[in-house]
């Protein structure tokens, strides 16, 4: 379940991207939506290292593969791996939480991706930037996020697999 | 008795603080534009572009069959338009023999091999775009085996898109003009009728799609839509590429000189297909 959710997300972040105007209210993060979606199963399994280590693999080969920034999303998943497991520790696991986990993951994301783009890389943009790009991607990530935790639990449920609540 | 010592909470602190400006370091060095790839990132780039294309192919058929239906009807309004100019092409193509003739004599005679405007086309495809990433750059399906290097010129039919920031084996990442932190400053010229006025490309804007050009120090007269071309200074681009028309001239803060705010040619946001391009006279 963990891999093909997480390849998945991975694959469409970029295929999506391609048919979707940039300046649409649907900017997708489908990847970070992942982390949150895998997070209790690794948890059934015990291994919050284990999960810690996928969100920076998993961010690494972001980096590879669309952005260039190597280690950038290495650190950014790891650290949304960090918070996702802090906010599994007060919300329960259910439709209207994932959510709410989407939304807090994307403020931090985008919040901490252009603090560091502005100290590291000498990059100008003004607040209005960032606001704009938390709001764009809220709509489609929270959907995306409550839907694959809807066919994840459907399939969990049917094939027997082990999750936390 | 054994009294376990408890952590000092300021040696967290300092860690903290540590690693943050050891993380600071490592980013800023990687978040170099002009970095080369190494040889690992060069193949997992290779090869996870080439999952992600393959994967990608039905939905870009589909957008592809979509945008087809809507170059129909774009063509066929354009075809109406060509229909009214169709009178004046002969005396174009004879200026154009002309000039080509003369451009030719001028080489022989001056004992050039090569000039500005020489230029070798490499088409290609777009096939990544990070929404992250929108305005910075593009990857391409193109690179080293097709002969690409960095800081090759590259344009679609509607004028400059930016140059070739990164090269692995077969696919390359183009630095788009479009991208708010460009440092390279192109050379432009504007025509004002017979002559032309030059100046610097300094900034761009996204929500207006125009470039800021600066520099202009000649006090002549710039009409509004006078076309923006390069110059072929500086060695990057060649000269005569389309950069945009002239939306507004204004002055600089010191009334010094001028500043022309130019509609770029290229839409930004609808950039499929592009040409790689090279001088001849580049090894």
């Amino acid at each position: 379940m963990i891999p093909i959710v997480l390849i998945v997300s991975f694959l469409l972040d970029s295929i999506v991207s391609n048919f979707i105007s940039i300046n649409s209210l649907l900017n997708p993060l489908f990847t970070i939506m992942a982390l949150i979606i895998v997070f209790p199963y690794f948890i059934s399994h015990k291994s919050k290292k284990n999960y810690l280590i996928t969100c920076f693999v998993t961010g690494i080969c972001y980096d590879l593969i669309y952005t260039d920034t190597l280690v950038l999303h290495g650190f950014l998943f790891l650290l949304i791996g960090y918070i996702i497991g802090k906010l599994n520790l007060v919300l329960s696991n259910n439709y209207v939480n994932v959510a709410i986990m989407g939304l807090i993951v994307i403020i931090v994301y985008r919040l901490v991706m252009y603090a560091f783009l502005l100290v590291t890389a000498n990059i100008s943009f003004d607040i209005f930037t960032v606001i704009k790009s938390i709001y764009s991607s809220l709509i489609l990530n929270m959907l995306y996020v409550s839907l694959v935790f809807l066919i994840t639990n459907k399939i969990s449920d049917k094939l027997k697999i082990r999750r936390a609540n | 008795m054994y009294h376990k010592r408890k952590f000092d909470k300021r040696y967290l602190i300092i860690i903290v603080v540590v690693v943050l400006a050891i993380l600071l370091v490592i980013l800023s060095l990687v978040l170099k534009k002009d970095r080369d790839l190494s040889l690992p990132e060069k193949i997992v780039k290779d090869s996870g572009t080439f999952v992600v294309n393959i994967l990608s192919t039905p939905v870009n058929f589909i957008k592809e069959k979509v945008r087809e239906s809507k170059e129909k009807n774009q063509i066929y309004n354009d075809y109406k338009e060509l229909d009214k100019q169709k009178k004046s092409i002969n005396r174009v193509k004879a200026e154009n023999n002309d000039l080509k003739s003369e451009v030719k004599k001028l080489k022989e005679e001056l004992k050039l091999d090569t000039i500005l405007s020489d230029k070798i086309f490499t088409h290609a495809t777009i096939i990544n775009r990070n929404i992250d990433y929108w305005y910075e750059e593009v990857t391409i399906d193109k690179g080293k085996k097709k002969g690409l290097e960095k800081g090759m010129v590259v344009i679609n039919s509607k004028g400059v898109i930016g140059t070739i920031s990164k090269v692995s084996g077969a696919y390359s990442t183009v630095k788009l003009l479009s991208n708010e932190n460009m440092r390279d400053k192109i050379s432009v010229k504007i025509s004002t009728g017979d002559n032309y006025v030059y100046g610097l490309i300094s900034g761009y804007n996204t929500k207006n799609n125009t470039y800021t050009v600066e520099g202009i120090s000649e006090n002549k007269e710039i009409s509004k839509g006078a076309e923006v071309v390069t110059t072929g200074m500086g060695g990057l681009f060649p000269s005569g590429l389309l950069i945009g028309k002239v939306s507004k001239v204004t002055t600089d803060n010191f009334d010094l000189s001028k500043v022309a705010v130019v509609k770029s040619a290229v839409n930004f946001d609808e950039i499929d297909y592009v040409s790689v391009l090279k001088r001849k006279d580049s090894k």
